[in-house]
């Protein structure tokens, strides 16, 4: 549904353009998929090897034994690009393959992992926009002022401080302190709702702190250079409340590439997912693709880059297409 | 002390002679009671694990080994649940063709169990085991009445009887692999029960095995926690869905969630008396190690196993009531030189090698105290020689280092690489965090630059086990730094090793007197001859074979909370071949 202000021929452009956009991402598509196939089995290590190990006599080589029938059975034993080829006309049908280990869907293990990384990086989003925002504001509002100077350094930190070392300081240190940390006994909201809270938060911190840093950094930067037109002081001299000009006239232009930034960066919490839900234990998709390339289950690895990268683009076309939204020199012609 | 052995059994062989092949093993059960020990035998089904007073202390427990294992005492607080932590759930679940720890190292029962500070064999599952003829070739053991499965279909409790052993040891052996169509050598754990040809239930209570010939490993083989029983039923019913599988374990399966716990409740019906004590055994799945430790801190899990000495300054500071374990474990650390690269086809090339290797620097470096020298032998092995003695050897012992260099660096001459010149090799390990690998291989690195100034040694990590294990395996190294899990037997180990085509002998060294002696050594039943051939099997080892640079064994540090007994009945060098069955002996006290 089109937005107020948006006339139905602009609708018609915008939807020529989300159709163009999405044809567009097809060869991209290919390409990763490609990228994807061949890469996975460039690791070295296989899948067979693995299998073999544990199938073929206490870590003994058996070459020629068995290996042919549990690539077969795999289906490794076809060309690559003929693997490529049959991966490709499976996910056009909505097929991703079955895990090499245990034989589950891809799309069901996939299915069963992405509501916990999804719940972790909404609430680091809208965590992270509840407090990066304001303190955005803040700093350029108070400009070379001590609050700014405070808040700009909170903010560098949080870029600066890597991911892992945030989770594992919110793990050691209560504990070390005090006896206590967060719990790693997953359980699910529909077991407790309380509990799965608890558990969700730390990882979603971790997530949260470096966008936070970043989304501030930005708006600070953003709304000082706003803070500089023409029409905030026209606003100023039109004598509106310092609060309605930076609200409603300040900071609504200085949030159009906030959001797009914004956009970019929720796709990076898919990457940092990996860490945090190692760290806190947390059965997401991060965890699950570790342990899948540990396992060199390259069906579930391919398909977690695959699902990845369509979120990718889909974001990118979603951030452009809002994007158009917000500002109206920005939209198709 | 129970015998590894067979001599004990065969002494009593001539009773038997004679006599029908089912009246054979129930006279010689009826003979030897639990298994012929008397220690043993005393302990048998017995629920002494759980006594808060139980033998263990400071003290070293007639091994020589050093080890630590306080003494909880106090009121026993029945119940509970006992929480651990491993870092995924389990992948495998057919205990033949596993390589790995899996459900039924819980689940599961072994037939026999070792003492975890001597190794000598205790009645389980099995009350005796009896070579039944004077060939060797006909074994017969008793099974304890009244063990039952899990109460969950389609057992629903049933009983467990000589059926099921004998289905088990035929398919550990690879009987059934053509009818499973799974390959022969898929049955990794065969070299445990080698030589048997058929195993047959004579009644409820006893099965009689058959072997091809003589094997003088086949009761230490039964001990290993990696061949559990399950019923007879498990092909049908396959072995993809844990929540599916039932056994005769202390625990049996009650959630299995991957990538989050795997737990289990009390096995009411367990054949130990008073056993298991916990109500629930569950593991619950922390990747990082980290968090694995503020885990253990906070008391979220009640043990933590493979403790660093930071980890445990960092656990005794802010848990100051947790007890340190820790013993001369049956992990060992090596070196070990391809024979296809050439230089170390040549013995003095070996030889030199292990003159100057310092064993302690590098075994300290990585671990501090607590490590145990070994040459061949684990230390915990009956057989093997201890620490002690093997710090007095040439190479190994640090008082004659300077000199035993020199005479490195003169058979190197001799052999024509003086100072090392014209050798020319890589070391590959796996460069996983925490491991010893990457450490030992830097500290031998250096080692062998500053003896020998024209060796070059490089070093290839690897990402992970799955990279590392292919050249592992195919033998494509010229040396490759590891570590061994002892078989619960020293032929059984030595044979893997080191036995040409061995199924560890990643390195294909290849000696006939190595072959001939470990043959001799399988097929002697006389435990002080066996112990005579493994004694010259040592000094031929260090003398005149050098197959591998063994580093020591390595120290075994498991952190427990303060509240939990029993522990210390468990603590040895042989904990690793029960530890999660042997949960059933832990129990909570007031404090």
């Amino acid at each position: 549904m089109l937005a107020a202000g948006v006339s139905s021929a602009g609708g018609v452009h915008m939807a020529k353009y989300v159709i163009r956009r999405l044809i567009g991402m097809v060869p991209t598509w290919l390409i990763i998929m490609f990228m994807v196939v061949f890469m996975v089995r460039l690791i070295p290590g296989s899948v067979v090897d693995l299998l073999l190990q544990e199938q073929g006599g206490g870590g003994s080589y058996q070459e020629g034994i068995d290996r042919a029938a549990i690539e077969k059975r795999l289906g490794l034993s076809d060309p690559v690009y003929v693997q490529y080829a049959k991966y490709v006309v499976g996910v056009a049908q909505g097929d991703l393959g079955e895990s090499l280990w245990d034989n589950q869907p891809v799309t069901t293990l996939i299915a069963q992992r992405v509501p916990v990384t999804a719940q972790v990086a909404l609430v680091a989003i809208v965590t992270s926009v509840a407090v990066s925002i304001p303190v955005g504001v803040m700093s350029a509002v108070r400009r070379d002022t001590p609050v700014d100077y405070l808040l700009r350094s909170i903010s560098i930190l949080g870029i600066s401080v890597p991911g892992f070392a945030i989770g594992t300081a919110i793990v050691i240190f209560p504990t070390l302190w005090w006896g206590v940390t967060v719990s790693f006994k997953y359980v699910t909201f529909a077991e407790d709702p309380i509990q799965h809270l608890k558990l969700i938060i730390p990882p979603a911190v971790v997530l949260g702190v470096q966008l936070s840093a970043s989304v501030a950094r930005l708006t600070r930067t953003m709304m000082l250079e706003v803070l500089q037109e023409d029409y905030i002081r026209t606003a100023r001299a039109k004598g509106l409340r310092e609060t309605k000009v930076i609200v409603k006239h300040a900071l609504k232009n200085a949030l159009i590439p906030v959001v797009t930034v914004l956009g970019i960066q929720i796709t990076n919490l898919i990457g940092g997912s990996v860490i945090s839900e190692t760290i806190f234990a947390i059965p997401g998709l991060g965890r699950l693709m570790v342990s899948s390339i540990t396992a060199r289950d390259y069906p579930v690895v391919q398909g977690i880059v695959v699902m990845t990268a369509v979120f990718v683009m889909l974001m990118n076309l979603a951030v452009d297409v809002s994007y158009g939204y917000l500002d109206p020199r920005a939209r198709p012609a | 002390m129970t015998s590894r052995t067979f001599e004990s059994r065969v002494s009593r062989r001539s009773v038997l002679e004679g006599i029908g092949v089912g009246a054979l093993g129930l006279a010689g059960a009826a003979l030897i009671g639990c298994g012929g020990g008397g220690q043993a035998g005393g302990e048998a089904g017995g629920s002494a694990g759980g006594a808060a007073g139980g033998a263990a202390s400071n003290q070293p427990k007639g091994t020589g080994l050093p080890l630590t294992a306080p003494v909880v005492q106090g009121k026993e607080k029945p119940g509970g649940t006992f929480t651990e932590h491993t870092t995924s759930t389990y992948s495998q679940h057919d205990p033949g063709t596993a390589l790995a720890t899996n459900i039924w190292h819980v689940i599961g029962e072994k037939g026999l169990e070792p003492d975890p500070q001597t190794g000598a064999i205790r009645p389980h599952v099995m009350t005796s085991w009896e070579v039944a003829d004077p060939s060797g070739t006909t074994l017969v053991f008793k099974i304890k009445p009244g063990i039952k499965t899990h109460n969950m279909a389609p057992w629903n409790g049933r009983e467990f009887t000589a059926e099921d052993v004998a289905w088990n040891l035929e398919r550990i052996g690879g009987l059934y692999a053509e009818r499973l169509k799974i390959p022969a050598a898929s049955f990794q754990r065969a070299t445990m029960v080698a030589n048997l040809t058929k195993a047959q239930a004579v009644d409820p209570t006893t099965v009689k095995v058959t072997l091809s010939k003589p094997n003088s490993s086949f009761f230490n083989g039964l001990m290993d926690t990696r061949v559990p029983f399950a019923p007879k039923e498990m092909d049908e019913i396959g072995w993809t869905d844990p929540m599916k599988m039932g056994g005769i374990g202390p625990f049996q399966i009650s959630e299995w969630v991957k990538d989050q716990k795997m737990n289990y409740k009390k096995h009411a019906a367990y054949f130990r008396p008073g056993e298991p004590h916990f109500d629930n055994f569950n593991w619950t799945i922390i990747p990082d190690r980290a968090s694995a430790v503020a885990a253990f801190i906070s008391g979220q899990t009640q043990m933590i196993s493979s403790v660093n000495q930071l980890e445990i300054d960092q656990i005794k500071k802010a848990k100051q009531d947790a007890n340190l374990y820790q013993w001369v474990d049956s992990n060992w650390h090596h070196f070990r030189p391809s024979v296809e690269y050439a230089p170390f086809k040549d013995l003095r090339v070996r030889k030199a090698l292990l003159l100057a290797i310092d064993y302690a620097q590098i075994m300290d470096g990585f671990f501090g105290s607590g490590w145990g020298y070994q040459a061949a032998l684990n230390p915990g092995f009956p057989e093997g020689w201890k620490p002690d003695k093997v710090k007095t050897l040439p190479g190994y012992n640090p008082d004659t280092k300077a000199a035993d260099r020199a005479e490195a660096q003169k058979l190197l001459a001799a052999a024509g690489y003086p100072n090392g010149k014209g050798i020319d090799f890589q070391i590959i390990f796996q460069n996983t965090s925490g491991a010893a690998y990457p450490e030992n291989s830097q500290r031998f690195q250096a080692q062998m630059s500053q003896v020998f100034p024209e060796m070059k040694v490089s070093l290839k990590p690897y990402a992970d086990n799955a990279s590392f294990s292919v050249p592992q395996a195919k033998g494509d190294f010229q040396m490759v730094s590891y570590v061994i899990t002892a078989a619960p037997d020293a032929v059984i180990d030595m044979q893997s090793q080191y036995y040409t085509g061995g199924s560890r002998n990643y390195g294909h060294f290849s000696d006939k007197g190595l072959d001939a002696l470990i043959d001799k050594a399988q097929a002697e039943l006389k435990t002080d001859a066996r112990t005579a051939l493994l004694e010259e099997f040592q000094t031929k080892f260090v003398n005149d074979w050098v197959p591998m640079y063994v580093l020591g064994a390595q120290p075994a540090r498991v952190m427990v909370q303060g509240n939990v007994a029993g522990f210390d009945t468990t603590a040895g060098t042989w904990y690793g071949y029960s530890a999660t069955t042997k949960a059933c002996r832990w129990f909570y006290v007031d404090k």
